[in-house]
């Protein structure tokens, strides 16, 4: 039974994904298209043959076949009529259900870090910060603290967010030496006494959310430094930016050695 | 003579490897790792490799093919911990394990079941490396023969190959991830032109799409998403004694490891099919010629043999066409490629020429890894064990940071990171609605030789596709292509219903 409804929705989704892939494979067509063809390039006289757009345009062709044939299969197996009931029961929904929040409180942060916070901020803080959020609301488990958690994480992501549109943090980098790495590790205590507070409202604390906390911080502060370490003073490979703790950890290195 | 030779650099190379701590260390930690690895659901081996990867970069090759070698055969027994002791598979490769091996647990036999797939995995990838030895040689010498028309119909035939029996839902899908992969490729600077395809006008484009990092994305980020989202504590582990090697057991199903073995290299060396089908063909063939097949499903031996023979053999079957002719036969090998690469090896039938003895030293590091395998099978259960104890949302946020650092890692270019999220995204939704990643990955690998060769061939016959029809492998690999490409179409599947409707 819930074979034959995964089968269902399946047929459903291959109408909205088979319709992308034929878009892209027209795309990739138009694109192809506009390559240099039997015409010259770069001053020299070309042949159909050598054109770069040669397997682009065969891509493109068989691509537009395979996602119509998909498309084809979903609407004759009944994907339209899934379709339209899943668009009903969507709106019986709520917006964000459990598994949005839980997409959301997985991708929100994983953007964060990547194109955000990895090239403004410290290595380690700014992992810091993605490892306690991502832990934290994983392994409390509790849909309460996730979703204020989440929306507390988006603020500090928006107020990161305009920094970086402003150049902010360059500006004030120059003024106060390591100010957009101090304000991440604000941000990072905020988050962890924010999600403190949270839990501690919840009846398990005692019992099991506070030895999770416990567990999180370790994890968040142990992992990046490990991470640190053995990429920079092991493989020598530099950190996207290194700021405040990388230079305080380049001074016991050196002190070491 | 020449085998004979081949197996004496073997034996060499295996002293050489023994004779060096570091390379010694280095093998019995990682096939360590690989276990965990593989053992810990969501983990993977080829996310295993591609994470060891970049840590191998600065290393000496040798050093780094032990490390690399030992997680991929490590990874690929390691997911039956999990199968056996709380029934989810920790590698697709280890799904027909529970089968049996579950069974087995409760029964109050998880120490026999553990002791048996250690075994058989071991004696698995042993006999697969004499097929390395003996057939890598071989069809490198042939593949010496093959022109850019060979080689144009052997990327289109593995990306369609590997599209058709590794989709789980109409064939069609596998191949659209296929062809996605071949566009995925074409995006960079070409190579005979240099004009710059699909960049939409950043320069950060124009080295194309690197490997590592779509491996990563497409392996790594899923994972992290379908584990976290699905949050769920790990069930708790049967009870675990003594692991018992079981070589009784194993000599009296000689027959099953011999046919199983060969189920797995077979499946192996065909391009970018992996351990999973490998051991789901290897147990549907043993159920179906055993003479207890009502057996099957109660915590029947020999179904865990089957099972673990095969997906381990499939590692020696997966190097012969990615040594021999440059082409992955496995996800996992299809990293492996881009680690080579990395590392400055160039797999294919020039291999041997440039490289004496890199084949045998990878089938020496595959002997001495399946005996660490063992080593650590047999002594280091119980600690693996009490690992898949760990919930997946205190250590699936710890890979991701790994995967971010991984893939950065590899050129120090922030377009990795910035093409890995959305490909771990479309790859997520894709394998939600039943499209295969191996024939996309194979599709990115493949790309390039596909188009380099396609117009080589073109501009050395002139425009020419008839050499297509008088070269004999050519001839071969067309009709190949044409009976896939026909045996998946649906009209072919509505006739062979009506026919076999009417015969019945």
């Amino acid at each position: 039974m819930e074979k034959n409804d995964n089968n269902k929705h399946m047929r459903g989704a291959d109408i909205v994904i088979g319709i992308i892939f034929l878009i892209l494979g027209i795309l990739i067509l138009i694109g192809s298209f506009q390559m240099p063809l039997k015409d010259s390039y770069g001053g020299v006289e070309s042949v159909w043959y050598v054109s770069p757009a040669l397997l682009p345009i065969i891509i493109g062709v068989v691509m537009i076949m395979l996602a119509t044939t998909i498309t084809l299969y979903g609407i004759k197996q009944g994907g339209l009529e899934i379709l339209k009931e899943n668009k009903i029961a969507r709106k019986a929904q709520p917006f964000f259900t459990e598994e949005t929040l839980r997409f959301l409180a997985v991708l929100v942060p994983l953007i964060g870090l990547v194109y955000l916070n990895l090239r403004m901020i410290d290595f380690c803080i700014a992992v810091a910060l993605y490892l306690s959020f991502t832990i934290g609301v994983f392994h409390f488990n509790n849909r309460e603290v996730l979703t204020s958690t989440l929306k507390m994480y988006s603020l500090l992501m928006v107020i990161n967010l305009i920094f970086r549109v402003f150049n902010l943090n360059i500006m004030l980098d120059g003024i106060f030496l390591w100010f957009t790495d101090i304000l991440a590790l604000i941000e990072l205590m905020v988050l962890l006494i924010y999600m403190k507070k949270q839990i501690k409202k919840q009846d398990d604390y005692e019992a099991v959310l506070k030895h999770k906390y416990q567990q999180m911080m370790r994890v968040s502060i142990i992992t990046p430094l490990t991470i640190a370490i053995i990429f920079r003073f092991g493989l020598r490979v530099p950190m996207p930016k290194e700021g405040f703790i990388m230079n305080f950890m380049y001074l016991i290195y050196y002190a070491i050695r | 003579m020449n085998v004979l030779n081949q197996f004496g650099i073997f034996f060499a190379q295996i002293g050489t490897i023994l004779t060096s701590p570091l390379q010694i260390l280095l093998l019995f930690s990682c096939t360590f790792m690989g276990i965990i690895f593989g053992a810990l659901p969501g983990l993977t081996a080829t996310l295993g490799v591609a994470l060891l990867t970049t840590l191998t970069y600065g290393m000496d090759l040798n050093v780094a093919m032990v490390a690399l070698m030992s997680i991929y055969v490590g990874a690929v027994y390691g997911g039956s911990f999990s199968a056996i002791t709380i029934n989810i598979p920790g590698t697709a490769a280890s799904a027909a394990t529970a089968m049996e091996g579950y069974p087995m647990a409760k029964k109050g036999l998880a120490g026999k079941a553990l002791g048996l797939t250690t075994t058989a995995s071991a004696v698995g990838t042993c006999i697969s490396i004499i097929f390395v030895v003996v057939f890598i040689p071989l069809i490198s010498e042939l593949a010496l023969q093959f022109t850019s028309y060979e080689y144009f119909l052997l990327a289109f035939f593995g990306i369609l190959i590997s599209g058709s029996i590794s989709c789980p839902d109409t064939v069609q899908k596998g191949w659209l991830a296929g062809f996605f992969g071949l566009f995925l490729a074409m995006v960079g600077v070409d190579t005979l032109q240099v004009y710059p395809r699909f960049t939409l006008g950043f320069h950060a484009l124009e080295g194309g799409v690197e490997v590592v990092p779509v491996l990563i994305g497409a392996f790594g980020i899923p994972q992290i998403i379908q584990a976290l989202s699905d949050n769920q504590e790990p069930p708790k582990a049967t009870k675990l004694d003594k692991i018992i090697p079981s070589w009784s057991v194993i000599g009296s199903n000689f027959k099953h490891i011999v046919r199983s073995a060969l189920i797995g290299v077979g499946i192996g060396s065909v391009p970018g099919i992996g351990e999973d089908i490998a051991a789901w063909v290897s147990y549907g063939t043993a159920k179906s010629t055993s003479k207890h097949p009502e057996l099957y499903g109660t915590g029947y031996e020999e179904g865990i043999i089957a099972t673990e023979v095969a997906n381990n053999a499939c590692i020696g079957g997966a190097m012969i066409p990615l040594l021999s002719m440059g082409i992955p036969g496995s996800p996992p090998a299809a990293m492996l490629l881009g680690a080579f690469l990395l590392h400055g090896v160039s797999p294919g039938p020039m291999l041997s020429i440039d490289r004496p003895g890199f084949i045998t030293e990878i089938a020496a590091i595959l002997l001495l890894a399946s005996f660490a395998m063992w080593f650590c099978g047999i002594f280091l259960a119980p600690k693996v064990v009490k690992l898949l104890q760990i919930p997946p949302a205190l250590f699936m946020p710890v890979v991701g940071i790994l995967c971010i650092i991984g893939s950065y890692a590899l050129g120090l270019k922030f377009i990795n990171l910035y093409l890995m999220i959305p490909m771990g995204v479309i790859t997520y939704y894709l394998t939600k609605y039943g499209f295969p990643v191996p024939p996309l990955v194979i599709g990115v690998i493949l790309g390039g030789m596909a188009d380099a060769n396609l117009r080589r061939g073109l501009m050395v016959n002139e425009g020419s596709l008839l050499p297509m029809l008088t070269r004999p492998v050519c001839l071969i690999l067309l009709i190949v292509i044409f009976m896939t490409f026909i045996t998946g179409t649906q009209g072919y599947k509505n006739w062979k219903a009506r026919r076999k409707a009417t015969q019945s």
